[in-house]
Parts: structure tokens; sequence; C-alpha cells
């Protein structure tokens, strides 16, 4: 049996989404995707990397502790000293870092973003921002993790209003909350391939514009 | 150059803010924040999250943050 809605039968799939999708759905969500798409993918990217270091806690919470790793290099937030150990998350623009550094009390660890040195925000506020601290590794990653869905949660909420911002503007009057929702189901549903394929249209296009 | 100066330079010359009639807007969208501030932009996601930086929402949900807004946390420390 065929669904309907709207008067159209619902028929068309998209990945990641569940649903089925009308005509007029489909070609609202073909509209609306490309403008997200990089976002889409950058969702996917760091949603992934959190997973690997997410599932690394046990074992990278057990090197920092017992020293079986080696200091890289050390970092000053206001008056204290900071070993690094690992980098958990880099971009061109911005790094962050575990840290750790002993204490009367014996060993804290921290988890410490640091910015461009020459950036406005550097300047304005350091170059530095000690995130948060514990003295118990596991917990600090834990918490590390945590803080970052809550972060990646508002991207992707960012990426939702974006593609209602698109859509109102593309097909004014219409109630296109399932190609949002569709939209919304793709965050992180890319595998490795679709991610792939799409950073080697990226480069492809910017060939051509180079040409 | 004082950070207030320093984003109406970045303003200024950040691509789609000169668009328009008024060079200054109200608020920014946290990519172009980010682009002004010279910040990854997942890391003014993290400023609101930790509630450094405040962010409103607009009629689609989007976040917005305000130059007031921008130049307060700017100017604070």
């Amino acid at each position: 049996m065929l669904m309907r809605r709207n008067g159209e039968i619902c028929e068309h799939r998209v990945p990641g989404y569940p649903g089925l999708l009308t005509e007029s759905e489909q070609k609202a969500y073909s509209e609306a995707f490309p403008s997200v798409e990089w976002l889409v993918n950058e969702y996917g990217e760091n949603e992934e990397a959190l997973n690997a270091i997410e599932k690394e806690i046990p074992s990278l919470a057990l090197s920092v502790s017992e020293k079986t790793t080696q200091s890289t290099s050390a970092i000053r937030t206001g008056d204290n000293e900071w070993q690094v150990h690992r980098t958990l998350h880099k971009s061109a623009r911005n790094e962050i870092l575990l840290c750790s550094r002993q204490t009367p009390e014996g060993k804290q660890f921290g988890v410490v973003e640091q910015f461009a040195h020459n950036s406005v925000y550097a300047n304005a506020m350091g170059e530095m921002d000690l995130q948060m601290t514990s003295n118990q590794a596991v917990l600090l990653l834990q918490d590390y993790v945590e803080q970052e869905r809550h972060v990646l949660q508002l991207f992707k909420q960012d990426i939702e209003a974006s593609v209602e911002e698109t859509l109102a503007n593309k097909f004014p009057g219409q109630d296109y909350g399932r190609v949002v929702k569709a939209i919304a189901a793709r965050c992180g549903r890319q595998t490795s391939t679709e991610r792939e394929k799409a950073q080697a249209e990226k480069r492809n296009q910017n060939q051509r514009i180079k040409f | 150059m004082n950070a207030n100066e320093q984003v109406a330079t970045r303003a200024e010359a950040s691509p789609g803010l000169e668009e328009g009639p008024e060079k200054e807007r109200l608020a920014y969208t946290l990519l172009e924040v980010a682009d002004m501030i010279g910040v990854d932009y997942l890391s003014v996601y993290r400023l609101i999250q930790r509630k450094k930086l405040k962010a409103c929402r607009a009629l689609r949900g989007k976040f917005l943050v305000t130059r007031t807004e921008l130049l307060r946390m700017l100017n604070k420390e």
C-alpha cells in the first residue's frame, strides 16, 4: 500500500533517514542539502574523532596517569605550567590539549584549548584557555567527551536552523519539517566512503576553479 | 589596536559582512564570529556552551551573537 502526504506518494529514500519523502520534499531536500553539506561533513568528522577518543579513554587515562607517555612540550595557563601529553582535537585555528601538572596534592590533569597566537580572541583573552581540571584522568576525559557532545549538539541545531532558513527562502509558506529532519538525520550518519567522495568532489571543484 | 577596533577591521575585511548598506551589523552568525575573532567555529560553540559568550536565537532558531556581546567578551579581560 502506497503512503501519500499532501496528495503525493511518499517514495523517495534519502541517506540516513528511515522515512520516505514525496516528490516535492525530495526536490526541497536537493535544493537545501548543498548549502549545508560541508557543515554536515564537518559534523561527521568531528563526531567520528570524538568517538575515537571515547573508545581510547581507559588506555589514554592510564598512560598519562602512569607516565608511560612522554610529555611533548610545556604550556602556561596563568601561573601554572602544564606538561602536554596529547592533542585531543586540532584545527587550523586551535588545538585542544590533554595536559598534566604536579601539585602538592598530587598529579592534576587538565584540558586546555590553545588558540592561534595572532588571533583577535587570543590578543584579548589569552592564547590558552583552561577548560577543565581533575585529579582523575578518566573523569576528566569523560567530562571532555560529554562537553564536546553538547557542543556538537549545538552545532547540529544550528545546521537544522540553516536548513529551515534556506527552505523558508526558497519555498515560502511550505512546511518542510520532514526535510529538515531528513537532513539532520544525515549528521554523523555519513559513511567514510561518502565523506571521501564528497571531499574528492570538493577537491575537483577547487581544481576546476584554479584552471 | 584594541579589541573593538580589531573586530571592526575584521568585520570590514570579512567576505559577506561588507554587503548591505551598513558596515556595522547588529548581530553575526557563529561562523562569522569565528572568522572575525580568528578561532575555529566549534570554539565559538564551546564559548557559548561554557557561557563565556551569550548567543540569542533568530526566527528559525539559528544562533546569533550581537556585536555588543562580542565586544563585551573581548573587552572583559
